[in-house]
């Protein structure tokens, strides 16, 4: 499946990846080439192969109903510089 | 009626679980933004989802109350889209093997009884809440829900109108409340529903175009928003338009709905099975210790009550409002044997208190067998109905036990008729004027010489009792003349 | 003490026996990172202060007599596994002042030992890539050679290793990131059974497939290391409830006579550099010699490992790194009008190109009409591996392989070729693909003298096979054994 450059685009686009012209078309010219290796898959049939969607073999890994200490706001914030009343700021949004 | 409508519903319900369904961060209702976070339900890097095993346990619940097979092999899986409530930019849900499928309930309609088909119910964590009115050029992002557990209900297209959806999610929301497994509290978004409208015109197979408006969170605004959107509908096809495939935003106290800004320009969300949460089994076994666990569901105990008990349907339901009335009513009926009269009294009687202090039924601080007792004494007539709501009042104030209160106040009717008897010969000897008043033929003044027995047997007499024995007296003292 | 030769086990006895104090030993480590690492490159924060803190708290604990394996032994971690006030960056723009709030289990249980943790190491940016040149802010080089790549991601933590700037390491591979750049530093390097180390504060690059693992210049050292990590925690859903019999650092003795060995025809392929292929033949001859059957075995799977790999990787990676959004951490544009944009610019001017690649290459395998062509596919090509693997399991104890199709290249030689990079990964993503334990130390050393490394890959949970196996091994190969000249 020769991917088209505009597909890639769309993608990029799905992303959230907001690429200027320039490295859209070099990115778009690599997956081309990156595709082109993954498609040497379709030569296998595995049309009766089941998926492995867990390695690890193990079912029903849960925990226990138990709250614990609500975690330190402050830590919770740190990170950003964009923190106002307790929140994380963002650009005006219209829902 | 021109065009029929096609309603189907997705509600969300979110479980009451004490910890998050991925973290063990505490979950309540508000709060300072972000002050229920952690690491994990704020998505930063390095930290890992675990499954609480009571979210799975609350959804399997879910499912028995609503006729649903329960999967004995479900995952999870990840959504993905990008929006500022979602901190992974991913939802972990269940796509294509959800712990529930194939269910439904029946509701009565106009037209007789009507099953609504449920398609599944699958467990899936909820997203953050964004505030947008304290400034201008800013939105603020607060966590505090991210990662609360959430079942979606989502019914085959088998409502046919807006009283349909009522009937629906009332009754959905009873079966979830008698689980045990959400307080389905609408107000507090703890139950919210998206909901699916298309019509096609009478005499037509293929369905309509639909829309969807998300998020309704009571029941009132539902039946408006799915009878405005009907009424839009019919007219943009009376006026040969098209209607759009869109999300729309239903504003209740405008009473319309406009079309939302798309979360996604493109919907595809890459749904994948999610790599660090391991798959969820259940035996056959596992599945019935659940089912065992559920209280009996309202449906059976509607039954019960109006087949059995003979209740009216009004009072059945009024019982029914809510798990804790509904124990206290079977418990109040098993202590004192009469079903009917536990009804009455405490749908007369403890219901009025209930609803004049703003209680609930698990705030009636006796246990329903503690008034089974209460009613036992008043059918023995041990008291009489004006001390028993006495006693009543004081039970709810005092937590004292029904037997000690009459006993202290002295409420035990006399039913030894010889000291009954003494009493009234004393009144009437006190009273010379009144009997012969009544001797002579004024009828009145029996009520009179009947107040003044009461009165002296300090409400302990059986009034039907002293009525006897003063006629007796009375005509003896007649016949004496 | 020839510190280019110490290891961990010569160091636990050097301490116990206080000819050194953790203090010395530590600022010797110290000292050479600031001689010597302007040449090498391989450390991103070095932490001194706290260094010398937990060596002097170690020594407490070493005078009371209760010193455990790595109690004053100092350690690297590579910047993609988080530490509680310490800038973690995953060498990537996109959170270059990020300082997460906890710690990485494999550390936590590192730092219950008193380890010292010297500082973290450089990578491949969000551990995409096998040289360590994706990193957004420093190039390491391979001591034995300065001009060319250390291997990669982890080429911080086997550089330090290598070049004696740390005496272990910790890495993640998620296809072949810990053993690949061991092989091109000439140390050793493992990755566990998938499950067998909690991933908790390991910033995620492919969920299904990373794994924390020890670097260390012999196969006791990792072994050692592995001991004190592994375990399960209730913090990673995926982390296994297995505790082996006996300590891994106690089961590399007892040789390897009649040891059953396979070795898959399919990597005997034209792209294997004929130096390579001569020292993957003279290790069998030495197995041999040591008592072990080697024998080659055809699996056809094999051939797809690489496509599947990049599917399921980059497809796991896209979903993973879809939180950095600018929102909660990490690189936020700046003027942006709308959400949007902001996100859009923050990703696009945050991450690097080959980020870039594996995110747009994850989501189109995952879009709506190329799922089941794509990931779908992979995760059935993930089956045949995998149950390919059961049955080479069922007649051999282990499996050998080159680690790599060549020595470490020149700088520069893989940016302008990814598909030649991916392609070079044959011998080492097929481990993570089956969950199973790999372990690569140096056979021998090529004409330009530089190492090559030899793998020893397992069943699930069989690290004591693959340990026993390679430490029989290396301690035939000792008398060979280099280290740099620097």
């Amino acid at each position: 499946m020769a991917a088209t450059n505009d597909y890639i685009k769309y993608i990029a686009g799905l992303a959230k990846l907001s690429l200027d012209d320039d490295e859209m078309q070099s990115l778009a010219e690599d997956m081309q080439d990156i595709i082109g290796l993954m498609d040497t898959i379709k030569d296998i049939d595995t049309e009766s192969i089941d998926a492995t969607e867990h390695i690890s073999r193990i079912t029903n890994n849960m925990r226990e109903d138990n709250p614990g200490n609500p975690f330190d706001t402050e830590k919770i914030l740190s990170n950003s510089r964009y923190a106002m009343e307790n929140c994380f700021a963002i650009p005006k949004m219209i829902e | 009626m021109k065009y029929i409508p096609t309603i189907g519903l997705e509600i969300h319900a979110e479980l009451s679980t004490k910890s998050k369904i991925f973290c063990d961060c505490p979950v309540s209702f508000g709060g300072k933004p972000n002050t229920r976070c952690c690491p994990v339900c704020t998505g930063m890097p390095g930290t890992l989802p675990v499954l609480n095993r009571q979210a799975v346990e609350y959804t399997v619940k879910a499912g028995l109350a609503l006729n649903c097979e329960i999967n004995e092999y479900s995952k999870m899986d990840r959504k993905n889209y990008f929006y500022p409530d979602l901190p992974k930019a991913y939802q972990i849900s269940q796509f294509d093997l959800p712990i529930c499928k194939n269910g439904g309930l029946t509701i009565n309609t106009p037209e007789g009884e009507k099953f609504i088909r449920i398609e599944r119910i699958h467990l899936e964590e909820d997203a953050g809440k964004l505030l947008h009115d304290s400034y201008d050029k800013y939105s603020l992002a607060d966590y505090n829900r991210c990662g609360v557990p959430l079942i979606e209900i989502v019914t085959k297209p088998d409502l046919s109108s807006s009283e349909e959806a009522k009937e629906f999610v009332e009754k959905v929301r009873l079966m979830l409340l008698y689980s045990g497994v959400s307080d389905c509290r609408m107000e507090e978004g703890s139950l919210r529903a998206d909901v699916n409208v298309s019509i096609r015109p009478f005499g037509t197979d293929k369905l309509g175009t639909r829309t969807e408006m998300k998020n309704i969170n009571s029941i009132r605004a539902i039946v408006r928003a799915i009878d405005a959107e009907i009424q839009r509908q019919s007219e943009l096809l009376d006026e040969g338009k098209e209607i759009i495939q869109e999300t729309r935003r239903w504003d209740d106290n405008k009473g319309e709905s406009k079309p939302m800004r798309s979360k996604e320009d493109a919907h595809d969300y890459r749904y994948f099975p999610e790599p660090d949460i391991v798959p969820i089994t259940f035996t056959k076994e596992e599945v019935e210790a659940i089912r065992n666990s559920l209280p009996e569901l309202p449906d059976k105990r509607f039954a019960k009550y109006t087949e059995v008990y003979g209740l009216s349907k009004a009072d059945a339901n009024l019982l029914l409002t809510s798990v804790s009335l509904s124990d206290f009513f079977e418990s109040t009926a098993k202590e004192c044997g009469n079903p009917k009269a536990a009804s009455n009294f405490i749908i007369v009687e403890v219901l009025r208190r209930l609803n004049d202090s703003g209680l609930s039924a698990e705030d009636i601080p006796f246990g329903g067998n503690v008034l089974g007792r209460l009613l036992k004494m008043l059918e023995a007539e041990e008291i009489t109905a004006a001390n028993a709501k006495k006693v009543l009042a004081e039970m709810f104030e005092s937590g004292k036990e029904p037997e000690a209160i009459v006993a202290e106040r002295g409420y035990k009717i006399i039913n030894d008729t010889g000291e009954v008897e003494n009493i009234v010969k004393d009144i009437l000897a006190k009273n010379e004027k009144a009997v012969a008043e009544y001797l002579d033929g004024k009828e009145k003044t029996f009520g009179f010489l009947m107040g003044q027995c009461s009165r002296a047997l300090a409400g302990r007499g059986n009034p039907k009792v002293i009525q006897d024995i003063l006629r007796s007296e009375l005509s003896k003292l007649k016949g004496g003349m | 003490m020839d510190i280019s030769r110490l290891t961990i086990k010569e160091a636990r006895r050097l301490l116990d026996s206080k000819k050194i104090s953790a203090v010395e030993l530590t600022n010797i480590y110290l000292k050479r990172i600031q001689e010597l690492d302007q040449k090498i490159d391989s450390y991103l924060s070095v932490c001194s202060e706290s260094a010398l803190q937990q060596a002097s708290e170690a020594q407490k604990i070493i005078d009371s007599g209760n010193s455990q394996p790595l109690c004053g032994i100092p350690l690297s971690i590579k910047d993609n596994i988080c530490i509680e006030g310490i800038k973690t960056t995953c060498a990537s723009k996109m959170l270059e002042d990020f300082v997460p709030p906890y710690t990485a289990t494999a550390v936590s249980k590192l730092e219950s030992q008193n380890a010292v943790i010297l500082g973290k190491v450089n990578l491949d940016e969000f551990a995409m890539g096998s040289t360590t040149e994706n990193s957004a802010f420093k190039k390491t080089k391979n001591p034995f050679d300065l001009s060319r790549v250390p291997g990669g991601s982890s080429g911080g933590s086997a550089a330090s290793v290598s070049a004696s700037l740390a005496l272990g390491s910790l890495g993640s591979d998620t296809g072949g990131s810990v053993r690949q750049p061991a092989a091109f530093c000439g140390v050793v390097g493992m990755k566990p059974t998938y499950g067998l180390v909690s991933r908790y504060g390991l910033i995620a690059f492919a969920s299904s497939l990373d794994q924390i693992g020890p670097i260390g210049k012999t196969v006791e050292d990792c072994a050692i290391i592995l001991d004190a990590i592994y375990g399960q925690d209730p913090k990673d859903g995926t982390s296994l409830n297995y505790k082996p019999e006996t300590s891994y650092a106690s089961s590399l003795s007892g040789g390897i006579k009649d040891f059953r060995i396979g070795l898959p025809k399919e990597y005997l392929t034209e792209g294997l550099n004929s130096e390579v292929r001569d020292a993957l033949y003279k290790s069998i001859n030495t197995l041999e010699k040591l008592g072990a059957k080697v024998e080659e075995f055809s699996m056809p799977s094999l051939k797809y490992a690489v496509p599947a790999y990049y599917l399921m990787s980059s497809a796991e990676a896209s979903s993973n790194l879809s939180r950095y959004d600018g929102v909660k951490y990490g690189y936020r544009a700046q003027n942006c009008k709308t959400f949007n944009e902001m996100i859009g610019r923050s990703r696009a001017e945050g991450f690097g190109r080959e980020v870039k690649r594996r995110i747009l290459l994850g989501t189109y395998a995952l879009a709506s009409g190329y799922y089941d062509a794509y990931y779908k596919k992979a995760l059935k090509l993930r089956t045949m591996i995998s149950k390919g693997f059961d049955q080479a399991f069922s007649k051999y104890d282990v499996v050998i392989h080159p680690t790599t199709p060549e020595t470490a290249f020149k700088f520069g030689q893989s940016t302008d070729d990814p598909l030649s990079m991916y392609l070079a990964d044959i011998y080492t993503v097929s481990a993570n693909i089956a969950g199973l334990p790999s372990i690569s130390l140096p056979c021998g050393y090529d004409s330009k003298g530089l190492p090559i490394g030899l793998s020893f890959t397992g069943r699930p949970l069989g690290e004591r096979d693959i340990l026993r196996a390679a430490a029989t091994f290396e301690a035939d190969f000792a008398p060979e054994f280099k280290v740099p000249e620097l």
